[in-house]
């Protein structure tokens, strides 16, 4: 994934503070970061909030002159550990906030998806349902359109490990779609 | 149902994770503006720096890491083993004077000298005076030894030797006319004396009566010397911008300089005085009257005048009364002998 081209607007970024550079990367990358997050937070709102985050704590990394080896993982990794930074705030707040009613890994968007019709409804919902590495590498493979490889170098396993995973997953997502 | 194929078609569902188009653009907008905000300057010069971030970043990891890096280790070891100069001159930064390395340290300043445009050299030297001062702090922080005094005189030494050459650059920017250059080189020595001084006596305070000690008390003279051509400079710029009075700042440094050579007129009269000395200090004495009263007058130039005049013959009289220590020294001590050759 991480081409010549990519490579090159790294460099570009990185060694001259070329912002046009980053915005391509950023072009290249804001989608499928998007989804990643989208499916992790409870509201569009904090999933573009962190989206945002991701970026510029991705470019503070690369001006630090830390060595990007994957910058796909990198992103990745970043984006995850924001989230994780989310929810450990959110969980901060409702200490201090009104007592915590209902499911709180209900995912709010993932309801929202009860307007999609007939097998993506279903789908989602069923998504919903799987546990969070299930999940997250269904996204990453199917929707975002990583390689096993790539899949494997974001949730840092080997590829047969995240193959295996992989594959648990669909037969989970299928038994959830079916029991619907 | 195909469960891969129906993923695959989730991707353009907003509900299923795609953002607006709208939120895409704002952003990549509000990020790019934040970069360029916090990155500073655009580079845009060429460095060697570059050109092997640029082949590197474009080489694959594994030929990256496992054939170019190592060959290019290996040239480099080849260099420090048969190559050593560039790790000598970096090593020698850290010697003091005494050390096996110090004299490389002087060697490579001299060099950078005598490379650099004249109107570097003034903030070359002044580097290299700073780098005597932090010599001789260190060496006498060190525990004593028999050649502490005699590493402390050659850090002196060298010291005076790049102060006097950049009052004699300033002198000669100043003579050739080149106004902006000597103004600027006058003003850097001028925040330095103070610096200077304050070390030199910190360390004058840590020695005992000799040869060092003359040495640093020269060195302070020196500063002096160079900071009063300073002060003479930077007040002839000044007089050249017709029209404009004399800010604080510089009638203050002008004052500055009456007061140095007042202190060097009573420490001449601490010391050893003939009536030559004394005929001297005297006539130094109503020329800084003069020059108070032009410094009322507002008329800077000649207050500078009469300081330089006055500063050559204290200058004068502490020649006169340092031959006077040295014959008191060398004579013998008779008892009864006839009168006393000193007043």
């Amino acid at each position: 994934m991480q081409g010549l081209k990519e490579k090159y607007l790294l460099f570009k970024a990185k060694s001259f503070n070329d912002a046009e550079a980053y915005g391509e990367i950023y072009d290249r990358y804001v989608k499928r970061i998007y989804r990643f997050i989208f499916f992790k937070v409870n509201s569009t709102a904090d999933a573009e909030d962190i989206t945002s985050d991701v970026f510029l704590k991705t470019w503070q990394y690369i001006k630090e002159g830390k060595p990007v080896k994957n910058l796909n993982a990198l992103l990745y990794s970043i984006a995850r550990n924001t989230v994780v930074s989310y929810y450990r705030l959110q969980a901060k707040k409702r200490e201090f906030e009104e007592p915590v009613t209902g499911d709180i890994n209900i995912n709010e968007n993932i309801i929202k998806a009860i307007q999609i019709k007939g097998d993506a409804e279903m789908l989602l919902q069923a998504l919903k349902t799987l546990k969070d590495e299930y999940s997250e590498v269904i996204i990453l493979r199917f929707l975002n359109d990583l390689s096993t490889a790539e899949v494997a170098k974001v949730i840092e396993k080997s590829q047969n490990n995240t193959r295996v995973l992989v594959h648990r997953a669909l037969t989970a997502l299928k038994k959830a779609v079916e029991n619907k | 149902m195909d469960i891969k194929q129906s993923l695959k078609q989730l991707k353009t569902h907003k509900e299923a994770g795609a953002p607006s188009q709208d939120f895409v653009e704002k952003n990549r907008e509000i990020l790019l503006m934040q970069i360029t905000n916090s990155a500073g300057e655009t580079k845009r010069y060429f460095a060697p720096v570059y050109a092997w971030r640029a082949f590197d970043s474009v080489l694959p990891e594994t030929l990256s890491r496992f054939v170019v890096k190592p060959v290019l280790l290996g040239v480099l070891m080849f260099g420090i083993i048969f190559g050593g100069w560039t790790a000598t001159v970096s090593a020698s930064e850290n010697s003091l004077p005494g050390d096996t390395l110090y004299p490389i340290k002087l060697f490579v300043e001299k060099t950078q000298l005598t490379f650099a445009p004249k109107e570097d050299e003034v903030s070359l030297r002044v580097e290299f005076a700073e780098r005597r001062l932090e010599e001789m702090r260190q060496i006498l922080e060190e525990p004593y030894s028999e050649e502490q005094e005699e590493n402390t005189l050659e850090a002196v030494s060298n010291f005076n030797e790049q102060v006097k050459a950049v009052q004699t650059t300033i002198e000669d920017l100043d003579s050739e006319g080149e106004t902006e250059a000597s103004v600027e080189a006058a003003n850097i020595i001028n925040t330095k004396t103070e610096e200077y001084n304050i070390v030199l006596e910190k360390v004058k305070e840590s020695l005992e009566e000799g040869e060092t000690k003359e040495e640093l008390q020269k060195a302070t003279d020196t500063v002096d010397d160079a900071n009063i051509k300073a002060v003479e400079v930077i007040v002839k710029n000044e007089e050249d911008e017709v029209g404009e009075p004399a800010s604080e700042t510089i009638i203050n440094k002008v004052e500055d300089t009456i007061q140095t050579v007042e202190k060097k007129v009573s420490k001449v009269e601490e010391g050893v005085v003939d009536e030559d000395v004394e005929a001297l200090t005297e006539e130094v004495k109503v020329i800084l009257d003069e020059a108070k009263d032009a410094l009322e007058d507002n008329e800077l130039g000649v207050v500078m005048e009469k300081v330089v005049e006055a500063k050559n013959l204290v200058n004068n009289a502490i020649v006169v009364s340092s031959t006077l220590v040295s014959a008191v020294e060398e004579e013998p001590e008779e008892e009864g002998s006839e009168e006393p050759v000193i007043e």
